[in-house]
């Protein structure tokens, strides 16, 4: 059957496969790091906003704009921008391990944004009912802000996962692999539209598990 | 009062907030002393800085100039962790609960106790108690937007007593409830007052909160305290129009006032009419005013409005008479009502004219 409806994807397995692991590769390790990266910048802005419970306006404002700045980049000339950067950090620019820098840095000012958003859910009278039980910053944080939040902050995770499912296909332009590099260098470039269309497919089934799985978790956390 | 019977003491509290260059006044130079173990009330609108007052005793909000003393520690000294330390000393419930939504009824009591080195069944025994002490045990594990208003104010309750705290603040904990359910709620910190000796300051903006169950009153208008002491002394002879019309709401004579000027009663006069508001205290009662007037004067006076209400075991009444008589024959009727103690406020030349002995 494979061979029936993609021909031009039999020959290629090999490079098929390992174009897939490419793509789980460079999103996982993304994911993970602009995870820890984004929900701490969320939380820093959450907290030293005007108004927060460790109030510091130069701060907030800094990191405020520094996050717009970075979201403002299009991605595919951020690829290009960071490359020195990415050399002295990875030692390359080309390969999979290096697309994760601008990945990171492509995603994680998304995702702080949205971990803002979804802490921001919270009533701040509800923070002030913490503090005047005695909560410290660091007890507030956990236990309200993040705990109260978990399934908004699972339903961001899941939204960024997809993006960044995305940005990994873009980064194929600077030799990163993965399925979009296929869908590029072989199936656009070959005029092999089967390559391409398997590419998308396999895709498409990493974003359908994600959402389920994402779902699933955000409503067993709803109340645990 | 001795030193030793205050558990809260403010002295010359002035809090300014600064909004787009502008400085609000917040508190202006207020002072306030607590007795241990009695229940305190400030009233007044929203507005007048009553929750920014309250907010002074756990310095949820940091004053100015002035000085905070929570029994007997002055709270402007302490470091971060030492006013942690006190604040989970000062239990406090709000006017939406602010109950955590993701945690069962007995998550959210145990929250206070997350911080203390405590085992788990412990706890789970601490809050379960606490529930029983506020009739909620059965529901210890529901979550709270599974409760009604009343039952969510009892968890609020519950878990504000964790700590086992010597005072308790209510930031307007019964505004959000009906009537029955405020009562219920009322009589549940009576209860907590009496039986474990809490030191009780709520604020509120509904004179039946302070009639129910508070022993001292405070009045509060544009970030002061216009008018403070207990609730009999206040209540019967108020000094400010304020306080006046605190007194005058839970009798509903605000009501009748304004159905003087939705039914024209004024205009409606006849030339030898007067409408005449009278108020008196527990000595004088409103038969025998009536009866006496028609007894010694023959004269009889049609009831518009009339009610009593209690305060401080003191019955106060109000009524809304028209009375038809001559202008001496009014003069004469005016000094028996001010003699006996009636403060009679004159309606009928459209300008208030208040008469007292």
């Amino acid at each position: 059957m494979l061979a029936n409806w993609f021909p031009n994807v039999v020959p290629i397995w090999p490079q098929f496969v390992q174009a897939t692991w490419e793509t789980l590769y460079m999103t996982f390790w993304s994911a993970l790091i602009a995870g820890v990266l984004g929900l701490g910048t969320g939380i820093f802005l959450v907290v030293t906003q005007p108004g927060g419970i460790n109030a510091d306006p130069p701060f907030y404002n800094f990191l405020d704009k520094l996050v717009n700045l970075l979201r403002s980049v299009p991605f595919i000339i951020l690829l290009a921008v960071m490359a020195p950067i990415t050399k002295y950090i990875v030692g390359t620019t080309v390969g999979t391990p290096a697309a994760l820098v601008p990945l990171i840095v492509g995603i994680f000012p998304f995702y702080a944004r949205q971990v803002q958003n979804a802490l921001l859910s919270i009533e701040p009278s509800v923070i002030e009912a913490a503090q005047a039980m005695g909560s410290s910053t660091g007890e507030i944080i956990y236990r309200i802000y993040l705990r109260e939040c978990l399934p908004d902050i699972i339903r961001v995770s899941i939204v960024t996962i997809i993006s960044l499912l995305g940005l990994t296909t873009m980064a194929g332009a600077i030799g990163s692999g993965g399925l979009g590099d296929i869908a590029i260098s072989v199936g656009y470039a070959r005029f092999e539209n089967d390559v391409t269309i398997a590419a998308l497919l396999v895709i498409l089934v990493m974003v359908f598990i994600v959402q389920i799985i994402g779902d699933w978790i955000a409503k067993k956390v709803e109340r645990f | 009062m001795s030193a030793t019977n205050i558990a809260i003491d403010l002295q010359q509290i002035n809090v300014t907030f600064k909004r787009n260059n502008e400085n609000l006044v917040a508190l202006d130079n207020v002072s306030l002393q607590v007795e241990k173990g009695s229940i305190y009330g400030i009233i007044g609108y929203s507005g007048a800085g009553k929750s920014t007052l309250v907010r002074i005793i756990n310095l949820l909000q940091r004053p100015d100039t002035g000085s905070v003393s929570i029994l007997g520690q002055d709270l402007l000294s302490l470091h971060d962790k030492e006013l942690r330390g006190v604040r989970k000393k000062v239990g406090m419930i709000f006017q939406h609960f602010n109950l955590l939504r993701s945690r069962t009824v007995l998550n959210n009591v145990e929250y206070p106790l997350l911080s203390q080195k405590m085992s788990r069944s412990k706890r789970h025994a601490k809050a379960l108690e606490l529930l029983k002490l506020v009739g909620l045990d059965e529901y210890a594990k529901a979550y709270p937007d599974e409760l009604s208003g009343g039952q969510k104010q009892r968890v609020a309750i519950a878990r504000a007593l964790a700590n086992n705290p010597d005072v308790l603040i209510s930031d307007e904990a019964t505004s959000a409830l009906d009537p029955q359910t405020t009562e219920d709620i009322l009589q549940l910190l009576k209860h907590l007052n009496e039986k474990l000796g809490l030191t009780i300051v709520l604020i509120t903006h509904e004179m039946q909160v302070i009639k129910s169950i508070c022993q001292n009153v405070a009045v509060m208008e544009k970030g002061r305290i216009i008018e403070k002491g207990s609730v009999s002394e206040v209540f019967t002879a108020p000094k400010q129009a304020l306080t006046q019309k605190f007194v005058e709401s839970a009798a509903n004579v605000t009501e009748m006032r304004q159905q003087i000027s939705d039914d024209h009663l004024i205009e409606n006069l006849q030339s030898n009419e007067r409408l005449l508001y009278l108020r008196f205290s527990s000595e004088v009662t409103s038969e025998a005013v009536i009866s006496s007037l028609a007894i010694k004067y023959g004269i009889s006076a049609s009831i518009l409005f009339a009610n009593v209400q209690k305060v401080a075991q003191l019955s106060l009444g109000y009524m809304l008479i028209v009375l038809t008589a001559s202008d001496e024959h009014f003069a004469t009727i005016l000094d028996y009502l001010t003699t006996v103690g009636v403060v009679v406020t004159d309606f009928s030349t459209g300008e208030e004219q208040i008469y007292v002995s």
